[in-house]
């Protein structure tokens, strides 16, 4: 099949597009880059763009010796691994006794989890419940308020309840219970969805700022979020919104912009580490649902 | 392999569960540990300043050092600065505030207040405050009172802190073009024009910029007034926003951005970063911002010929006013009503404003500074500074620190040419902005009302949208004015005036 000259026209002007439009959303990676290994003045000037000025690798120096990041990131990798881990095992102990038909009860339970989907408490509730289960400032503040998402659930339920009975049956028959069931059929055979749900999870705990914020009080214990909000909150940009610096300790401790650059450098690289293994997981499990076959 | 797997999930989910005895027993520990002196938590504002090396906001050299001095035990507990007041409303709503915890605006103070949260203190502030009662001046003390009680402790600020916006001119410059300080409005115009049309750097500079890092609107104080804050018009409360000032004030704005005399970009440049380096490469003659030692080094560095000096206020057709400066009062140091000993917490305050402070905020005599002519005279650099001494900046937080712009200068200056240059700009300018007081017709913004912070929030937005379509050019000032006037109008802007000139009245602002 070869292209007509319109085609390729076409092709060529897409290419042309498509790649500016690559380099636009590459350039702010490359650039906080290059900010985190040039020197102050060039920064300050704005003379850093994709290459560094001025070159100096003291900023990695200082935010490795100084900073809590490498601590908060530590502590955002604990909170996700092991968050991810109690969010499967009970969102895949629930979903499946609820995808068989023989559950008694099933629906009325389905309507309640189904509610909990529309009406929360509130905040304040939330935290007074949080607190007097003595779960604040305890990484089990972050794991077991969310711990069943339910439409994650819901998901799984939907995948499980697309196997075929039959193959349970003869699982049954060849003297396998229930739990043997779940592990060495059930499971195996939901590794794409598996994946996808656990991946939402995890980003999840990645991400999450709110609850860190809100049950978490040492600052030892600060996670990842909280250590980037902190160091990008610039107070000039409050001043522009509330009018004031009233707080003229903002003004002095104000991070440098190279320590910002190497912070978030810092932050950033393992999730690009992880993530070009774990994309085709999301791909895949995206499409889910969506064709019957 | 699936054994596996199951295995390990199932240790990762016993082990978690063991967590969480261990931590509450944890938590435990630390509190039980009273000596004979009474103890209390104290909120520290956690900027993230604390180095590793140093320990953490809760435990470091200082909290150590305050609870070997202090006549109280004190347990800090950091509140992130940029969610002080979710923190606060969370902590208070569930009962568990700090014993002491502060905020900046006397607004939250008059909120907390309404909302019946905190102690009333004046009984053990004559009991345990001694030297807050006779070292605290009477302009500072009234921000304690609230509602005719006396709900929190001010901390006094330093002169050299009351400055806040300022606005910068390249001197170097105007030496070259023979001309000489603005001191009206009009003259200010000329004057950007000028930088604009010889420019002369030839790096093609913008003569003024409508935005600054850490200012508002410098503008609207040449005008006499504040964004979002009441005014009086005829003797009548008024929203800065639907005033005719307001509108010449914006007129004024839009001729800059008309003739291209500033950088027309300036409403996405939200922090005013973009004309902080347009200042610092030479192409900004006149730069309004909040604190130039941020700035000058890297402008000098790029031309060690530049001149920079502050602009005192122009003259507008309404009158020379001031920039907006502070009040003498900094923190308001608030007991909630859940304290269990109001007293220690005074007593904890009283210590701080005493003696507690110096070392708090100076450090060691010989390794951090040394005395000179009855002074204190830092003896580490800026970098240093930063590392070692900047977290400890929020402890203080009664103090008797109180620095004229001559005292910072020479206190701080060290001897590295550039440094010393901009903190000579910076105090030399702190005091020309000084010379002309900001005025305050009504003292908050809000004076309490539950109206206010209900609709300001949306009142403003609405007003910041049209106005600037009006310095853009889409809309006339007039018709700018009357559509704000009547947006506002129907969203109840009229029963909060009315609100706020009862309350104004009762408090005793007005006649």
């Amino acid at each position: 099949m070869t292209a007509g000259s319109g085609e390729r026209a076409f092709y060529a002007a897409n290419y042309v597009l498509l790649a500016v439009i690559t380099v636009t959303t590459v350039f702010p990676f490359l650039n906080t880059v290059a900010v985190s290994f040039s020197g102050e003045r060039a920064v300050l000037s704005g003379e850093v763009a994709v290459l560094p000025v001025e070159p100096t690798v003291d900023t990695y120096r200082s935010v490795m010796k100084r900073s809590p990041i490498l601590v908060a990131l530590r502590n955002t990798a604990f909170v996700t691994v092991v968050g991810t881990l109690v969010n499967m095992i009970l969102t895949v102990l629930a979903a499946y006794p609820l995808s068989k038909q023989r559950l008694r009860g099933r629906s009325a339970i389905l309507v309640l989890i189904t509610f909990t989907m529309l009406f929360g408490a509130g905040m304040i509730p939330d935290y007074l419940l949080v607190r007097s289960l003595g779960l604040v400032n305890t990484y089990w503040a972050l794991w077991l308020p969310g711990a069943v998402s339910t439409f994650n659930m819901i998901v799984l339920k939907t995948f499980f309840s697309g196997i075929p009975e039959s193959l349970e049956d003869s699982a049954m028959i060849d003297g396998a219970n229930d739990l043997r069931i779940l592990l060495r059929i059930v499971l195996p055979l939901s590794l794409p969805a598996l994946a996808t749900v656990a991946l939402f999870y995890a980003v999840s705990h990645w991400n999450s700022y709110m609850n860190v914020l809100i049950y978490i009080t040492s600052t030892a214990k600060y996670t990842l979020q909280m250590r980037l909000r902190q160091l990008l909150f610039d107070s000039s940009m409050m001043a522009s919104i509330t009018g004031t610096i009233q707080d003229s300790q903002d003004a002095q401790s104000v991070a440098q912009e190279s320590i910002k650059a190497a912070s978030i450098v810092i932050a950033t690289v393992p999730i690009l580490l992880v993530y070009p293994f774990l994309q085709k997981y999301f791909v895949k499990g995206v499409m889910i649902g969506s064709i019957k076959g | 392999m699936k054994r596996k797997v199951l295995t390990v999930a199932a240790a990762a989910m016993a082990a978690a569960l063991l967590a969480v005895p261990a931590s509450a027993k944890g938590s435990a520990e630390a509190g039980g540990k009273t000596a004979a002196k009474p103890s209390i938590s104290v909120a520290i504002f956690d900027r993230g300043t604390v180095p590793v090396e140093k320990g953490t906001y809760e435990q470091n050299d200082v909290t150590k050092w305050i609870n070997e001095h202090a006549p109280v035990q004190v347990k800090f507990v950091p509140v992130p600065r940029w969610e002080t007041t979710q923190k606060y409303n969370l902590w208070l709503a569930a009962g568990e505030a700090p014993d002491i915890f502060m905020e900046y605006q006397p607004e939250y103070t008059q909120d907390y207040v309404n909302q019946g949260v905190l102690t009333e203190l004046s009984s053990y502030i004559d009991k345990a405050g001694p030297t807050i009662r006779s070292k605290t001046p009477p302009e500072v003390a009234q921000w304690g009172r609230y509602n005719k009680g006396e709900y929190a402790v001010p901390q006094i600020r330093s002169p050299s802190a009351i400055p806040n916006w300022n606005v910068w001119v390249r001197q170097d410059w105007m030496k070259q073009l023979g001309l000489s300080m603005p001191q009206t409005t009009e003259q200010l115009y000329q004057l950007a024009k000028a930088f604009k049309d010889k420019d002369p750097d030839k790096k093609g500079a913008w003569g003024i910029s409508l935005i600054g890092p850490g200012v508002g609107n410098v503008y609207l104080n040449m005008f006499g007034l504040q964004r979002g804050s009441w005014t009086l018009v005829g003797g009548q409360p008024e929203m800065a926003e639907v005033t005719e000032q307001y509108r010449d004030t914006m007129a004024y704005m839009a001729r800059f951005y008309r003739e291209k005399l500033a950088d027309p970009e300036y409403f996405t440049d939200k922090g005013g970063n973009q004309a902080a380096q347009n200042f610092v490469n030479g192409k900004l003659g006149i730069f309004p911002a909040n604190n130039i030692r941020q700035h000058l080094p890297t402008l000098l560095k790029n031309n060690p010929q530049a001149d920079v000096v502050v602009m005192p206020i122009p003259e507008s057709s309404y009158g020379r006013f001031g920039f907006y400066q502070e009040r003498p009062v900094s923190l308001l140091n608030m007991v909630p009503k859940t304290c269990k000993n109001p007293e220690a917490a005074v007593k904890y305050l009283d210590w701080m404003f005493a003696t507690g402070w110096e070392w708090v905020t100076y450090g060691d005599e010989g390794r951090h500074w040394s005395w000179k002519d009855g002074m204190r005279i830092s003896n580490v650099d800026d970098a240093t500074y930063k590392r070692d001494l900047v977290y400890r900046i929020d402890y203080p937080i009664m103090t008797q620190n109180l620095l004229t712009p001559e005292d910072l200068y020479k206190q701080n200056a060290g001897s590295e040419p550039i440094v010393r240059t901009a903190w000579k700009v910076a105090t030399d300018g702190m005091k020309v902005t000084m010379e002309h007081p900001f005025q305050r017709l009504l003292p908050t913004s809000g004076l309490g009302l539950a109206l206010y912070t209900e609709i300001s929030q949306t009142l403003g937005n609405y007003a910041e949208e049209i106005w600037t379509k009006v310095v853009i050019g889409e809309i006339a000032p007039d018709e700018g004015l009357r559509m704000v006037r009547k947006e506002w109008d129907s969203i109840g802007y009229q029963d909060l005036k009315k609100q706020i000139t009862q309350k104004a009245k009762e408090l005793g602002y007005l006649k």
